[in-house]
Order: structure tokens, then sequence, then C-alpha cells
């Protein structure tokens, strides 16, 4: 088995034509779109007629001209950066209570994960009437408890607020996987830690986290590509009475993520160039944060 | 010792608290969309909310069916699934024993742009691929839908891929050195050994094509054609504010995605909860 | 490339790979049941999928498709005219099927097959239409002998763009505010002595907004939106259609914008938005003016169908906008949805033929009857078909405000659809008090102005279709 390196032979052949369906796959439905998505960011193309060249102008318009490109662009890094702390937050403390070893515990976790797998359509509709200022079950259950009952989709503060609220909902993933990580960690170095007289806190900090961090390094990564591609829910949950799509991203734009935008560019406003830009743009961005994360992932411990 | 054994079943008391909330808090939302989907207009609007509908109205479920529709849709996404599940199926095996049998230069460097390729968001190549399945005339068809699932899913394929790495190596070469080929290896050795892992490729294409919205929203346009997620939120744009119907037509499509999870609960959770995490 | 759709959702998370256990199957699939399977789902596949060997009968009616965006029993009531469009015309078959206007219809259009017959919103028609999406429908109109004196005053170039007609209006709506009686005398307000002046009525909508003992919004007084209609009536105009450029900054229009945000700011933005999220849609018992949630509402015609079927013991009233100043002459809107042909549509003539039988003054007469809108022209006001609607004096105010005059359109631009969601949502952040409505209108005249530019300049004078 002891191949020379760097040989291509019979065995290559055999691999690249199993491996074919994905590499045809992405040449199709990856590479040539993202080439062909470059050209057409230089274009003014409302794809009935064919694309015509304008050298930089849709990016100098998005740079310059387009208020709207800031915002939604603010709006998804505000959900990112404040929504996936909350929600891995969450998901581990969600995690370290399923991991307890008391009876029933299938039927928490099964509830825990439940959610993950509700359509995003019904989800999306079910918080818009869970969060109804008026008559939601929410705002009834904090004017119960006496706490102010905020207008959630309805006022420009609290709805990004309220997406990470329902983010939360959907956190089941992220907490089984955080749990099947806390169940990994070898019980000796709790005992070890016992020992050396740490406190439950200390274990948390000096064994836990560290134990931890493979894992919750995969879910902060998958958490920043969910982020970015972040639209069902709000094309569901904001969109305006005209329907079709119109309208979505309310109320004043506060809710107008950078998907979405570019989802109105290209399907609504029929400015597929422009929407390619956008593309583009959101393409450099997602490889930079992604390259940054990676670069500083030296708080990963690299055990197991 | 023996005194206290009576207390033995209650220390596990704040235990049971705080995860009851843990539950409760996911479970709550289950309960007000099945409550208000059997509420007729005057409940939903009552002041305060009840839990417990009185008297139970199911009127709502016959008008969402009736409006959605809610069969037609079902068979329309029920294809959709069924093309996809063999696409990821054929092809995402076929790739991952590629990349997780066969022993060839370049595999791993094939295996890390499979793993960068995950990362990449659809919005990204959205606009171009539309225009391909423009150019194909394959618009206002399922094929944008089921297409795609034919040239390996990154995800699939790195599943599959982490568990055929756990296939003993003895098995696969004995039948070579039986003068298999390896497409007979492929499909009489590995395949029937990874059943289980199929399964869970089954469960999730299927999931995943069941809930997905932007692509139908994008390629389909004939309200005919739109599967269950798109019919849903249709339904939606037209009835905002009838919270009954609404809610019965949500929890309509979330019923059979639940009802497969409890049957196929061992697949899903010990699948989940075992995760090797070799990412 | 394939993303998983689940991890769009915000759960920041993909589902996760099970690792591998090591179960031994001694099972053996054979080879060929299972490719049998799959080839046998893939034909079912190709089955199910609309296919492209149609067979072609030279005898068959033209199939034509017809999106159009009623629903209920307005829905029905057109489709019932599709039908017996279908009975008369044997060469023709239309099969109709109702959506929401909207991103469907341009994925449908920019994937080349769309239907033969759409409806779209008026700020959408030139918009496409410049865009080479529709087909130019002004020979058609002149061949069917329509001439400016068989419209309504002020209809006959809605919807025309230079030189093109993109669509025909289908049913319109004409704006006045409508009332509730009771609400209105309970404020100590004479419904007959209504506001004559914008400024009267913004304080109407000041003293008919009510809170209740937790401070909570229990009756809304009026919430305008940023309609042309109120810079009209300020005497603004807001597109000087002559040399088509945006004149939003015009001190007509400031006036009017400064108007709403100052009605909006004193019945507490946050709370008239909290308020509204509890409104369903227009056409169910669930109608705020219905619910006796609200006082006053601008509203169309429409509206009296809707109150009559959901809230046949409502007391209401309608009277028309005021101007900004005492004595000036008032104006309102007409609006209305268009019916345009795709310029892909294979069978424009088959179209044409179906829209002018729908638009013809009697089958206009009938269906704006059911829906209780106003048709565009004469024949069809006058028709004996639609005498039934005029004679409820309140609906008969409507047709009296487009019949003399006094209504006015929204004038065609390449850049309407732009303009409508930007005016639209940008409303919202003026009601919010974030920016001055004149800073806002100015920041829009010039976003718009340049829009306009770029339009132009890409697409020449759209003469090249």
């Amino acid at each position: 088995m002891n191949r020379r390196r760097g040989r291509f032979g019979r065995p290559e052949i055999v691999g690249l034509m199993f491996a074919a369906p994905w590499l045809v796959g992405i040449s199709i439905f990856g590479l040539y779109p993202i080439v062909s998505s470059f050209y057409l960011s230089l274009c003014r193309y409302n794809i009935i007629r064919p694309p015509a060249f304008i050298g930089i102008e849709n990016y100098s318009i998005l740079f310059t001209e387009d208020p709207l490109f800031w915002k939604s662009l603010w709006n998804t890094v505000y959900l990112t950066a404040f929504g996936l702390p909350v929600q891995l937050g969450f998901a581990l403390a969600a995690a370290m209570l399923l991991n307890m070893k008391v009876k029933g515990q299938s039927v928490f976790r099964t509830l825990t994960y439940l959610p993950t797998v509700v359509p995003a359509v019904a989800t999306a509709i079910l918080w818009v009437w869970i969060l109804n200022p008026e008559y939601g079950l929410l705002n009834s259950v904090l004017r119960f408890i006496g706490l102010p009952a905020p207008g959630w989709l309805s006022d420009p503060t609290w709805s990004k607020p309220a997406l990470i609220l329902v983010g939360i909902w959907g956190t089941g993933n992220t907490a089984i996987i955080f749990l099947a990580g806390l169940q990994q960690v070898p019980r000796a170095l709790y005992e070890a830690a016992t020992v050396d007289g740490a406190g439950i806190l200390q274990q948390f900090r000096h064994v836990t986290l560290p134990m931890l961090s493979p894992v919750i390094f995969f879910n902060l990564v998958m958490g920043i590509i969910g982020s970015f591609q972040y639209f069902t829910h709000v094309y569901v949950m904001t969109a305006g009475l005209g329907g079709g799509g119109r309208g979505a991203g309310g109320p004043e734009f506060s809710t107008l993520v950078y998907p979405l935008y570019l989802y109105q560019n290209a399907f609504l406003f029929f400015r597929m160039g422009y929407a390619s830009a956008m593309a583009w743009i959101l393409f450099l961005i997602v490889a930079v944060i992604l390259a940054f994360v990676f670069r500083t992932s030296s708080w990963v411990h690299e055990d197991s | 010792m023996e005194r206290f054994a009576f207390l033995r079943p209650f220390r596990h008391v704040p235990a049971y608290v705080l995860l009851s909330i843990l539950a409760g808090c996911f479970a709550v939302p289950f309960i007000w969309m099945l409550s208000s989907s059997l509420k007729d207009t005057g409940q939903i609007f009552q002041f305060p909310p009840t839990i417990f509908p009185n008297p139970v109205i199911w009127d709502n479920y016959q008008k969402a069916v009736n409006f959605i529709p809610f069969l037609r849709y079902l068979g329309n996404t029920l294809i959709i699934c069924t093309g996809a599940i063999i696409g990821n199926v054929l092809s995402a095996s076929l790739v991952a024993y590629s990349l997780g049998v066969l022993r060839w230069n370049g595999r791993d460097h094939l295996f890390k742009i499979l793993i960068a390729s995950m990362l990449l968001p659809p919005q990204v190549t959205m606009v171009p691929v539309f225009v391909i399945f423009r150019s194909l005339g394959m618009i206002d068809t399922y094929w944008p839908l089921i297409l795609p699932s034919f040239f390996g899913a990154p995800f699939f394929i790195f599943l599959l891929r982490q568990f055929f790495l756990g296939i003993p190596q003895e098995l696969t070469e004995a039948a070579r050195i039986d003068g298999c080929s390896e497409f007979g290896i492929y499909w009489r050795v590995v395949v029937p050994l990874s059943v289980p892992a199929l399964a869970t490729v089954v469960l999730f294409s299927f999931i995943w094509t069941w809930t997905d919205f932007l692509t139908p929203l994008i390629y389909l346009q004939d309200q005919n054609k739109f599967t269950l997620s798109l019919g849903l939120q249709q339904f939606q744009e037209s009835n905002r504010a009838e919270w009954g119907m609404l809610m019965a037509a949500a929890t309509l499509i979330t019923l059979p995605i639940i009802a497969l999870f409890f049957a196929a609960q061992k697949t899903f959770i010990e699948g989940i909860v075992t995760t090797g995490l070799k990412g | 490339m394939q993303t998983s759709p689940n991890s769009e959702t915000f759960s920041h998370s993909a589902p996760t790979p099970p690792a591998p256990r090591r179960r031994r199957r001694s099972g053996f699939f054979p080879l060929i049941s299972l490719a049998a399977l799959a080839l046998a789902c893939l034909a079912m596949l190709a089955f199910a999928l609309p296919g492209c060997n149609r067979r072609v009968d030279p005898n068959a009616p033209v199939e034509l498709r017809f999106w159009y965006a009623w629903s209920g029993y307005e829905g029905k009531f057109l489709q019932s005219l599709v039908d017996e469009f279908n009975a008369t015309h044997p060469h023709i078959h239309v099969q109709g099927s109702f959506y929401n206007i909207g991103d469907k219809l341009l994925a449908s259009i920019a994937g080349g097959s769309p239907p033969d017959i759409v409806t779209v919103w008026e700020f959408m028609l030139t918009t496409m239409g410049e865009s080479g999406a529709f087909f130019p429908l002004e020979d058609y109109v002149t061949s069917a002998g329509l001439t400016r004196d068989s419209y309504l005053p002020n209809l006959y170039d809605y919807g025309t763009y230079g030189k093109h007609r993109w669509g025909v209006p289908s049913a319109m709506n004409a704006l006045a505010i409508f009332y509730n009686t009771k609400l209105v005398r309970d404020a100590g307000l004479d419904p007959a002595q209504y506001p004559k002046t914008m400024a009267e009525l913004a304080e109407w909508a000041k003293k008919l907004t009510l809170y209740d003992e937790r401070g909570i919004m229990r009756q809304l007084g009026f919430s305008p939106s940023a309609t042309p209609v109120y810079f009209w009536n300020f005497g603004g105009n807001y597109f000087d259609t002559e040399n088509k450029r945006f004149t939003l900054d015009d001190p007509g229009c400031i006036r009017a914008m400064e108007w709403m945000a100052s009605v909006h700011k004193s019945s507490g933005i946050v709370n008239v938005r909290r308020f509204s999220a509890g409104f369903g849609k227009l056409d169910s018992p669930l109608h705020p003016l219905a619910q006796g949630k609200m006082a006053l509402r601008e509203d169309g015609q429409w509206l009296i169908k809707i109150l009559a079927e959901y809230a046949p013991d409502l007391d209401y009233g309608v009277f028309p906008f005021p101007p900004e100043k005492a004595g000036d002459t008032a104006v309102t809107r007409v609006d209305s949805s268009f019916w345009a042909i795709p310029y892909a549509s294979k069978h424009p003539d088959e179209a044409w033929e179906f829209l002018s039988w729908l638009i013809a003054p009697e089958q206009s007469a009938r269906f704006c009857f059911a829906l209780r809108n106003i048709p565009p022209l004469h024949a069809s006001v006058n028709h004996p078909a639609f005498a039934e609607a005029r004679k409820d004096p309140r609906f008969d105010f409507f047709v009296r405000e487009v019949e003399e005059g006094r209504a006015r359109t929204q004038p065609a631009m390449p850049v309407g659809q732009q303009f409508q969601e930007k005016l639209e949502q940008g409303q919202d952040v003026v009601w919010g008090g974030s920016i001055t409505p004149k800073a806002f209108l100015e920041n829009l005249n010039m976003d718009m102005n340049r829009q306009l530019d770029r339009e132009t300049r890409m697409l020449g004078s759209g003469d090249d279709l």
C-alpha cells in the first residue's frame, strides 16, 4: 500500500471517477456560479435583456449611495454578534442540564431537539402569533408577571431581539452537539480536579471549557455560516401586508438582513447584477470572517 | 444509611426542576400552536388568553386543508423528497467511497475542498444558478429542487465518509483479492454495511427537502406545483390574523415530520448524541 | 453546491453526523433490484414533472394561463367570467389562478415561461414594461376603438409611459375617508361638519385616539400613509411628467409629509404599530373599521362591500380628503391594478382577445359591480349591470369623484417599483422620528432621480423592443 506520493495512475483515475458526481456538481453549482457571479456583478442585468457591462458601478452604488446596503449588513452583523453568543450560551447551558444523570432524560432531550425539525415557515408563523403585542402568548405572560410588554416585531428596537428569541427556540441541534461533546469528556479529569480542590465553577472553567473547545469552535463556525444565510424567518415573519415578498424587513428596515436584501434585489427589483455584487461582497465577508476565526483558533484544545 | 433510603428518589429534584423549565420553554410554543388551532376567532382574541380551547373547534383544520390545498402540496412535496433522497443516497455514497475507502493521491486535498465548500452561503451562487436553470428551461419545474442532489451534497458525503472510515479494511481488501471490481466492492460490501448511515442520509434529506423554503420560493411559480412550506407561506400571506386557521395549517405541516422523528428516533437521537464530531 | 436548508435557519448549526456504528449486516443487496428501483423512481419523477413532450393537436384550443390577484368571492366571480369566456370562445381556453403579486411574477417572467395574462400593481407596470417584461398594448387598444373619450377623466393615459401602453386598468379604487359614526359622536364631533382642512383632520385624529387606563391604545383615530393624495392636497407635485424628473423636494410635498408625521406623532407611533399588529387582512371581519377599533380610515369604495358583509350593523359614512387650506379644491386618488401580457407569451393575440372581452363595458361593469370597484370606461359606469351599485349614495360619491374629474392617478414612471418600496418602508422611518420629513424627501428625491438617470441611460427610451 505504500505508494509513492505524487504519482498519477489507476487508483487516481478510479478515485476521481467515484468522486465525479461531486466534482461535476461543484463545478456547475459552485465554481462556475462564483466566477459568473463576479462577471454579472460588473453588469446591469435584469435577466430579460442580456447583461450590459458597466464596470464597477454596482459596487460604487452599494458603497456610496445605498444606505440600505449598510443597514442590511449591520442587521446581519448585529444578529451574529449579539444573537450567536446568546444562542451558543443557551445551548451550552441546556446541554449541561441534559447531561445530568437522571431518569427520563431522553424525554427532555427529545423536547429540546423537537423544535429543530419544525419547518422554518411553520416556526416563523407560530412565532409571529406568539409575539403578537396584544394577544400573543409571550406578552400575556410578561404582563402577568408585571413586566413591560414590548411591541416585538412591530417595534424597531425589539424586532431583532425577537428574531434572536426565535433562534433560541431552534438551538436544539447546537445543544445536542454540545451534549455529545460533554459526554466525551473523561470522568477522570473531573475526579482529578475535585482532588485538586476545584469547585464547580473552576471545573467548568478549567476542564469543561477546554475539553469542549473543539465543539464550541464547530458550533461557532456553523453559527456564523447560518447567520449569514438567515432568510426564511425574516421573509415570513416581517412580510408586508402587500404580500409577494414586498415590504419584508420592517419596521424601519430593522430586520432587513443581508440575504433578504440580496434576494429582494434579485427577485423583486429585477436587479440581478446588483444582487450579484452583493453576493460577491457576502462571499468576501464570510471568507474574511472565517479566516479570522480559524487564525485565532489557538484557544481550541487540540487533544481529542 | 438505610434509614434515609426513602429520600433517595428526591435527590434529583433540583435537576428535574431545571430540566422541566428548559423542556417547558421548548414545549410551550407547540402547545400554544395546538391550542390556538382549536379555537375560533372569539377565543383567539380573548383576553387574557387561555391554554385550553373551550369549546374545541375542528373547523380550522378543515378550512386549512381545503384552502391550501393540502393533499396536492403533500403529493408535490413527496415527489421532490423522493427525487432528492435518491439523488443524495446515490451520489453521496459514491463520492464518500472515493474519499473514505479508496486510497489515492489528492484524496485528502479533495476532502478539504469538500469541507470548505460547506461553508459557502447559497446566496452567493443563487443568481447564476437561477440563470443556469433558466437556460435549461427548468424554471417552474421540480428539476432545480431535485437535480443538485444528484451531484453530491457535501454534508452527506462527509457523513458517509466518516462512516466508511470505520468499516474494517480487511473486508474491502478481501473482496479486492477475490477479484471484485471497485464498483463491486462499493455496491456489495460497503453499501450493505452502511445501511444505518444511509438511513440517516435518507432521513435528513427528507426533512431538509420537506422544510426547504428558499429554493421552492425561487423556482416554483405555478401554485399547483407548490410544496407544503411554500404553500403554507402563501396561505399566511392571504390569511393574516386568521390565527386559528394558520395554526391549524402550521400544525398539519409539522405533524408528519414529528411523527417521522418519533418513528425514527433511534436513528435520529442515537445518531446525534453519539456524534463523533470529527470535523 | 448544496448547503443544508436547515442550516439557514437561525439555529446556528447543522445537524450532526452520527458516529460510525459498527453493525455488520450480512444482507446482500442485489444490484439489479436497487438499480431498477432507482430507475422506476426516476421514471415516475419524469412523468410527474411537467414534461416538454406536449402533444400538439391543431384543433385544440389555444391554452392561456391567466394569473389574477383576487381571492375569495372576488376570485370566484372573476373565475366565473373566465368560464363564461371559455364557453363562448371555443378556440381559446383560459386557465385562471390566484397569486400574490410580487416576487413570483418576476421570477416567472425572468424564467422565460410566464403566464399569458398577468395582474400587476400600477407601480410595477411601467418598471416592468420598460425593462422588456410586457407586450406593448397601444395598437391593440386603438384597434379596439378605445379613445380618450371612452375613458373617465384623467384615465386614458393611465399606465402609458412615453408612447407605450404596458397594460390596461382592471378595476379601480377611489380613495376617501371612512368614519365610524358612533366613535366620532362619542368624541363630541359632528360627522356632518367633517374636516374641511388638513389641520382640522389632524385635530379629529387626535381627539379620536383613545388609550385605556393601562396606557394601551384602545382606539386609533387616524393613521395616514404616505400616498400621493396628501402630496396633491398640499399642492405638491412629486413627479414632473414633462421632464421625467422626481420633484419630491417640492414644498407642498414636504408640508404634506410633515403633516402626516405630526399626526403619527400625536397618536404615538410606537403605539400605533403595536395596535396595528393586531389587524387582520382587510377583506374579513378583522378589518379595524369593522371591529370598531379605528375611527377614521383612508380607503377605497370597495370597503363598502366588505363592511356590508362583515359588519352589517356598523353605522359609518364617508367624507372627501380636505385640501390644505379651506376653500382650495381637493383631489383624491384613483388607482388600479393592471392586466398585462408578458412579452414571452406565445399567444399575445389570443391573450388580447380574452383581455378585450374582459374589459368590454358589460364584463367590466359586472366584474366591478361584484367587487364594488369602479370600471374605467364611461360605458361601464353607465351600464345597467353597474346601476345597482350606484344606488348606495356612499358608493355613488366615489364614482362621481372620478366621473367629475376630481380623481388623479399616479404618473407612470420607470422606477415606480423602487419608488413605492422606498416610500412605503421609508415612511416608517419618518414616523419613527429618526429622520425629518424634509431630509427624507430630499434624499429620496436625489436617490430616485439618480436611478431614473441610470434607467434611461441603460434602456434608451425603451424603443429597442
